[in-house]
């Protein structure tokens, strides 16, 4: 009885001491208990098949559109590269007003002229550009992972498109106008990834020439992969690439080559022209859209609620702004402001509703302007007006616009015919009447109906600031200038560059 | 110290030398027939000692000489019984409520105060039962020396900031580790357990005492033990309390006159006649005005060479006088109410319990409601088997306010025009000012809720396998889940139009599986010798969830299918870590004399890669009781002494998951699913590491009538976790890495006395007093700067770092900055800015005193905090000399109006957009605040002895019922906690006052009663 208990007792002892034992030495094996995955985070090397390269592409799209990240941001495409141009190519107090009480203060530097190597702005753009192109090149290095060959091609294209975008936005933005100092060293041209922190580098910084031969290099490359593909209404296709070709030509003032881009897409009839206001806030791209961000309710680069993204400061309609742009009237119409549209009674693209209130809703609007709600003896512009819907970034009326330009260039004797239907296009497009060869007194004087017309079609869109420094550059004539009631300013002029931010020099070790 | 002289009087006299003698004798539990088993029956000066057996009896052979017997276990009072010429000492012991009297929990078990080595403090559980708060934190402030606790907001719920001996850590959080029970808490909810359910609270503060904890008791641990049952009759104990609460202060703002002066002359500037402007001028027209005349007449020295101007008409309507402090405080009012059962046999023990707190913020539209439910059981199913269980459920529903710095925060009402008034019946817009928002507005128009579930479990068995070896197992769940409802109406600011919803979930789950061994032998000549060894697994995962849409429905936003093009939801990556640990603690002592401690733990982490996963945290002890050495004059007045030193090493991880890998977050361009690239891999990433060294002295005087400890500590931080900026075109603009030092050093002191000991009156004082001296010591010359708070080499953490305001330009009347050279300039973005502050104290602690006269208890705490500096932001916007047009605190009045002007404030510039941050508002935080007072009335046990009940009891008190500071807005105990901010900003940003609602002072009353 005694021996019977006593052995019990010690069998007993002996399972507990075993569980015990075998817990204490759990760390022994624990390797796999602390090798654990989170819900929602992909690790590691991932970018070895199609599925998360096809994701990271999507990625670079999600940065490219600068969705709404915080004080990390940066919008890029998807604000402020437009509005940071758009700032910068106004005169402060005649022609636009910037409210820094509205959300505004770190954009106010832009309005000023006075770009601080602080700027928040400058700086988080900067950052999220080479985010994107860091995303770019991981593609790009990993893209064998692809197993089609045709899926290959399409996203080897893209990711070379992206980076080829922000290379020419960039050195626009950062650098002196092309041809100006085409040997200053303005950014770091990176096509290699970085994946570990060990590989970060102090970067080299390449000339102006350089940066837009990668530029033009990978829009090359991404057209020919992919033409076979045709239209993508959502992603960038060929067209696309040909429109930034289009673009960077014209900022070179290579003319011959604009056209040929530029035709490229008018001549395939994948695109139409729709009435002015039907551009914009749309949910989808229109029938003129050749490359847009696309956004939706949930992803989008923001509105009054984030602070963030074009709607934020464009839309003074309590449903998404606060109305920090402030336009002054004067603007749309005025003699002595050089780069007022002067619009016609009857264009629509200068339209001003003072009806609108607290309860107006973007939907509602049918002018191209209305009264700011926040500082009521102003306006607000009618692009942009809302996070969830596309933002264009080429349209098929710039491809009209930048052929007429560029024919007339090959030519400034003469009136083209075609350059003059490109130009009607855009006018009967916006409700004025079309011109014929006639009208004009000189074939200067077209010319300057269609550096005219650009200032009517794309206010507010971004592009002043790039046309006026090329026009000043190619024509190298003084009376191009920004403002031009007192305090005017050289389009030229360093202050309208966009400087290294101190962050980043900070961190240059040698 | 002078205090300590009248204690001296009292000497107590020792015996003779006598023969050894032989005293036995039975402890009974008082009014219970059974014996109390396991009582610690002991010689004075601990010359002899013994337990209590089964039945309560014990038999023990004394020294000769020895006249007292010194009775003790945990749950009741020790007594102290003179023997006189008694050979049997019987003695009934009377419960505490104060559950350890010298047991103390130092994780995986327990030690006597005597015997512990390490740097561990207490917090007396009955000193925060009844304390009118919400969080345990905030009930625990001044309690505890080493230990400084901030609160975030006066607003119910929104936390507090606790820092044992100094922030360890920029990059971590430097928040203890809570312990509930044996559960290291990752969901934070330790601050909503009701108070009366804790048993014990203690905070280990140094290495050898934290280090059982390994990683993350860098910053201090702080356990928590509840209560259990005792054998016996079913005891049952009620309390409830009522209380009202009110703003400790308000500002003195503006009059209505006041703002319309500042009207008139932001009117006047406006338009350039800035020459017009007198004090005495504006005095002149302000009067005109109120005659009934908007047409002021001018001297005509003005480049317009007007001589009279008209305001705009809508002056004529400022003629009200609004009170906003009054229209946003309220006297608030609150209930609590608890009922604890607890009994059990002999092998089965519960305690449970109930409590529901409803407290009404002194901010309209704030509201906290909690419920609390407990069940602890701890049963012997053999002698050799026991199992406890204890299970806690918390749910909480709080009605938040907006963040402090938005504008539908109530306190922002305080910078509205007092001329103006709102209309209740027109969205409670305002009338004039009508762009101006009304947190009213707010109030009235949305929904804030906050709803809380949690559930802390923990189900333990411990078997005995042999009387000296035994073996613990347990399993802990720690779940928490919040619903966050926040809907703004359309007639609010950011709803407006549709109306706004958004929903936020988040679920916590935390289980943690532990086993160790514990082996407990003396051995021959006084040795004893004990051991633990064991192994712990822990899982975290956080889950949160996010949804919001333009709609002015919280249920209607819960049924947007996820397909509904007006549904915004955006994917947030889960929170997920794991811990593998394993543990050591080795006890030795030598005739209790000669005590030592070694500890080690090995602790692997999920964040770190196979290289660095692994962290070792050894840490030593010893100590010394020198009053058991036979040199010591036992007879004189010292009754304990006891050195101790300690020294070792523990660990903190980073707050993010898999830093060592690169990880790529889903997210959503257009209708397509994509991925980001959240960080590059950082393989080198480590543990971050703190040695700490602690040595510490212990006195009893007058047998511990009189006790006291002072300790000196020194905390190195290696390895700090510090953001490294990198070049951006990384696509970061930082990354982590082990870079940097960090040092905290400082000085402990408490002071215990009983004064007055007799049986009708005694008085009775705790004092503690901390000093910590906080210094960044090597970032290879880097710089941190969040706001006006920055992180620098050489200087503390967080130190304010701005520029210097000197005064006014008696000419232009512009604000004066230290230009760094001996000069001034009027540029504020070129002055330099410097290092004008610190928000860490230079000390801080508490006075507690216990008066009980008769049937009657007094004790009151008295709380300070010295050399601490708190930047004042609200001044930013309601003491800037009126830039922004808003109404100011009244002091602005005396701001520079015209030339040869002596003003403190610069000139009032209605072309100025911003207020620059300076030393302006920079302020001395210091303060002495009366905590509680509470005065309690026992009822006589003569009285309710025949009703069957145990005790009753009412009392009255009050909660911050006085301060003294020299700083200028509501509550110097403020640190305003940024939402936007990561833990980098937080640990850095610290001191701010931004429209921080106060600490309310509170009057309560209640009834406590035991049955």
């Amino acid at each position: 009885m005694t021996t019977l208990r006593k052995t019990m007792k010690l069998n007993i002892t002996n399972r507990i001491a075993i569980i015990g034992l075998a817990t204490v030495v759990l760390f022994g094996s624990c390797d796999n208990l602390l090798d654990i995955e989170a819900d929602g985070t992909i690790s590691g090397d991932v970018l070895n098949n199609t599925e998360n390269i096809e994701q990271a592409l999507v990625g670079a799209y999600y940065s490219l559109a600068g969705y709404a990240d915080g004080s990390e941001g940066g919008e890029l495409l998807g604000g402020d590269f437009v509005l940071i141009a758009e700032l910068l190519s106004h005169q402060n107090g005649t022609e636009l007003r910037w409210d820094s009480f509205l959300g505004g203060a770190t954009y106010a530097d832009f309005m000023d002229k006075d770009i601080l190597l602080t700027n928040i702005r400058v700086e988080s753009n900067w950052r999220r550009a080479y985010e994107v192109i860091n995303l770019v090149n991981n593609i790009l290095a990993n893209i064998e992972n692809v197993e089609s060959t045709t899926d290959r091609a399409r996203i080897e294209g893209e990711a070379r498109a992206i980076r080829g975008m922000l290379y020419f936005e960039m050195a626009r933005l950062w650098g002196p106008q092309f041809g100006e100092a085409n040997t200053t060293e303005i950014l770091p041209v990176l096509t290699d990834p970085i994946t570990d922190i060990s590989q970060i580098q102090t970067p080299t910084l390449s000339t102006v020439s350089q940066v837009y031969t990668q530029a033009e290099n990978d829009l090359m490359a991404a057209a020919t992969s992919l033409m076979p593909f045709g239209k993508n209404s959502t992603r960038i296709d060929y067209y696309a690439c040909q429109g930034y070709l289009c673009r960077i030509a014209m900022q070179k003032s290579d003319f011959g080559t604009a056209e040929t881009h530029a035709d490229n897409i008018i001549s395939s009839n994948e695109f139409t022209m729709t009435s002015h206001l039907d551009a914009f806030n749309n949910s989808e791209n229109s029938t003129q859209d050749i490359f847009a961000i696309q956004q939706t309710l949930s992803n989008n680069s923001g509105d009054r609620t984030t602070g963030t993204g074009l709607p934020a400061f464009y839309s003074s309609l309590p449903e998404s702004g606060l109305g920090a742009i402030a336009v002054f009237s004067t603007l749309l119409n005025s003699a002595f402001l050089e780069n007022s549209p002067s619009f016609a009674a009857s264009d629509t693209r200068g339209t001003v509703d003072a009806t609108v209130t607290e309860s107006t809703t973007s939907d509602q609007l049918s002018t191209a302007f209305y009264t700011n709600l926040a500082n009521p003896l102003f306006l607000s512009p009618s692009k942009f007006q809302r996070a969830d819907r596309v933002i264009p970034i080429i349209r098929l009326a710039e491809m009209h616009l930048s052929r007429a330009e560029a024919i007339f260039e090959s030519n400034t004797a003469i009136i083209d015919p075609i350059a003059l239907a490109d130009l009607n296009a855009v006018r009967s497009n916006a409700g004025i009447n079309t011109l014929v060869a006639g009208d004009f007194a000189s074939s200067l004087a077209f010319y300057d109906s269609l550096v005219l017309e650009r200032k009517r079609e794309f206010m507010f869109e971004g592009h002043l600031l790039h046309d006026l420094k090329r026009w000043r550059s190619n024509l190298d004539d003084s009376s191009i200038i920004i403002g031009g009631f007192g305090g005017s300013k050289n389009p030229l002029d360093n202050d309208l560059i966009l400087p290294l931010p101190q962050t980043e020099t900070d961190t240059w070790t040698d | 110290m002078k205090k300590i002289l009248p204690y001296l009087i009292l000497i107590l006299i020792s015996g003779q030398v006598l023969a050894q003698q032989v005293i036995t004798g039975r402890v009974n539990a008082a009014g219970e027939v059974l014996g109390l088993q396991g009582v610690k029956v002991q010689a004075q000066n601990q010359a002899a000692s013994t337990i209590t057996d089964y039945e309560g009896n014990y038999s023990l052979t004394v020294p000769g000489g020895t006249t007292t017997l010194v009775f003790s276990i945990d749950g009741y009072q020790t007594q102290t019984v003179e023997i006189g010429n008694r050979g049997v000492v019987d003695v009934e012991m009377s419960e505490t409520d104060n559950a350890s009297d010298n047991q103390v929990s130092v994780g995986f078990g327990t030690q006597s105060k005597k015997e512990i080595t390490g740097s561990v403090g207490q917090i007396d559980a009955e000193d925060i039962g009844s304390v009118p708060v919400i969080d345990l934190e905030q009930a625990s402030q001044g309690r505890a020396s080493g230990v400084f606790i901030q609160n975030n907001s006066g607003k119910l719920g929104e936390g507090t900031s606790v820092r044992i001996r100094g922030g360890s850590s920029l990059s971590a959080s430097n928040q203890p580790l809570y312990v509930v029970d044996g559960i290291p808490l990752t969901s934070g909810t330790q601050s909503d357990i009701d108070p009366t359910n804790i048993a014990s609270m203690e905070i280990l503060k140094d290495a050898s005492a934290a280090a059982i904890y390994g990683s993350r008791a860098a910053n201090g641990v702080i356990i928590i033990t509840t209560k259990t049952g005792t054998p016996g009759k079913l005891k049952i104990d009620a309390e409830y309390q009522f209380g009202i609460s009110e703003t400790p202060r308000t500002y003195d703002l503006y009059s209505a006159d006041e703002y319309n002066l500042q009207l008139i002359e932001f009117t006047l500037r406006s338009i350039s006649l800035d020459s017009e402007i007198s004090r005495e001028a504006l005095e002149g027209w302000l009067e005109t005005l109120n005659s009934g005349s908007r047409t002021l007449t001018l001297t005509g020295n003005n480049s317009a060479n007007i001589t009279s101007t008209t305001l705009p008409p809508f002056f004529d309507s400022l003629t009200n006088n609004t009170d906003w402090q009054d229209e946003v405080f309220r006297t608030a009012t609150s209930h609590q109410a608890n009922v604890n059962l607890s009994g059990g046999s002999k092998n089965h023990r519960f305690f449970t319990g109930v409590a529901y707190k409803n407290q009404e913020g002194i901010l309209i539209g704030n509201d906290y409601e909690r419920i609390n439910a407990r069940f602890n059981l701890n049963s012997n199913l053999s002698s050799a088997l026991s199992t406890s269980l204890s299970v806690n459920y918390t749910h909480t529903l709080d009605n938040r306010l907006n963040e402090d710095q938005d504008l539908g925060s109530p306190l922002q009402a305080i910078v509205l025009p007092p001329s103006d008034r709102y209309d209740p019946n027109d969205n409670f817009n305002l009338v004039v000012r009508s762009n101006d928002y009304n947190p009213l507005t707010e109030i009235n128009f949305s929904d804030n809720i906050a709803r809380g579930n949690s559930v802390i479990g923990n189900l333990g068995i411990n078997y005995q396998i042999s009387d000296a070896l035994s073996f613990d197992l347990q399993g802990g769940l720690d779940f928490f889940n919040q619903r966050l409802e926040r809907r703004q109406g359309p007639e609010t600011r950011d709803g407006s139009g549709t109306g706004l919803s958004r929903l936020t979930e988040t679920d916590v789950l935390n289980y943690i599986g532990t086993g160790y061994f514990t082996y407990k032998n003396d051995l021959p000549g006084n040795q004893k010798f004990s051991a633990i060894l064991g192994a712990s697994y822990q899982l975290s995962n956080v889950e949160t969830s996010f949804r919001r849409a333009r709609i002015n429905s919280i249920s209607r936003l819960e049924n947007l299918t996820e397909s509904d093009t007006s549904l915004q939801a955006i994917p947030i990556p889960d929170s997920k870590s794991s811990f593998v640990s394993s543990f050591l603690r080795l006890n030795y002592s030598i005739d209790d004399k000669y005590i030592f401690q070694a500890s080690a733990r090995i602790d692997g982490s999920s964040k770190f890669s196979e290289d660095n996963r692994f962290g070792f945290f050894p840490a030593i002890s010893a100590g010394w009781n020198i009053s058991e050495e036979d040199f010591f004059d036992v007879g004189g007045s010292i009754s304990f002494v006891k050195l101790k030193a300690s020294y070792g090493l523990v660990g903190n991880t980073p707050e993010d998951d898999f830093l060592y890998r690169s990880n790529y977050f889903l997210i959503n361009y257009g209708r397509e699913t994509g991925v980001r690239l959240s960080n590059l891999s950082n393989s080198s990433l480590k543990w971050e590491n703190t040695a700490q060294l602690d040595v510490g002295l212990e006195l009893g005087l007058f047998n511990d009538r009189v006790t006291a400890s002072l300790e000196y500590y020194q905390k190195n931080t290696t390895d700090l976790l510090f953001p490294v900026p990198v070049s951006l075109t990384s696509g970061f603009s930082n990354v982590l890495r082990n870079i940097g030092e960090l040092q905290n050093t400082g000085f402990e002191f408490n002071l215990g006395s009983t004064v007055i000991q007799n049986s009708y009156f005694s008085w009775s004082t705790d004092f503690n007093i901390s000093f910590n001296e906080n210094k960044v010591t090597d970032i290879g010359g880097r710089q941190l700067i969040v706001g006006v708070n920055a992180f620098l080499e050489d200087q503390s953490t967080g130190v304010f770092y701005m520029r210097k305001y000197v005064g006014v330009d008696p000419f232009t009347g512009s604000a004066l900055y230290d230009d760094g050279q001996g000069g001034t300039t009027t540029d504020w973005e070129n002055a330099p800015r410097m290092v004008v502050g610190d928000p860490n104290p230079d000390f801080f602690g508490g006075l507690t005193n216990n008066v009980a006269y008769k049937n009657f208890k007094l004790s009151f705490l008295f709380q300070f905090v010295s050399g601490v500096d708190v930047y004042n932001a609200t001044g930013e916007f309601l003491s800037n000399s009126g830039i922004q047009g808003l109404s100011q605190s009244a002091d602005q009045a005396n701001r520079w109006y015209t030339q040869g002007d002596d003003a403190p404030f610069p000139a009032h510039d209605p072309f100025q957009e911003n207020t620059f941050p300076s030393t302006r508002w920079l302020e001395d935080g210091s303060y002495i605040r009366l905590k509680t007072a509470t005065l309690t009335y026992d009822v006589p046990q003569s009285t309710i002895q025949n009703l069957g009940i145990r005790n009753l009891s009412f009392y009255i008190g009050g909660q911050n019922l006085f301060t003294l500071t020299d700083y200028s807005g509501y509550d110097p105990d403020v640190n305003y906690v940024d939402p936007t901010f990561g833990t980098i900003e937080n640990n850095i940003s610290r001191g701010i006052d931004n429209f921080t609602a106060p600490q309310a002072r509170t009057f309560i009353t209640g009834i406590k009663i035991g049955l």
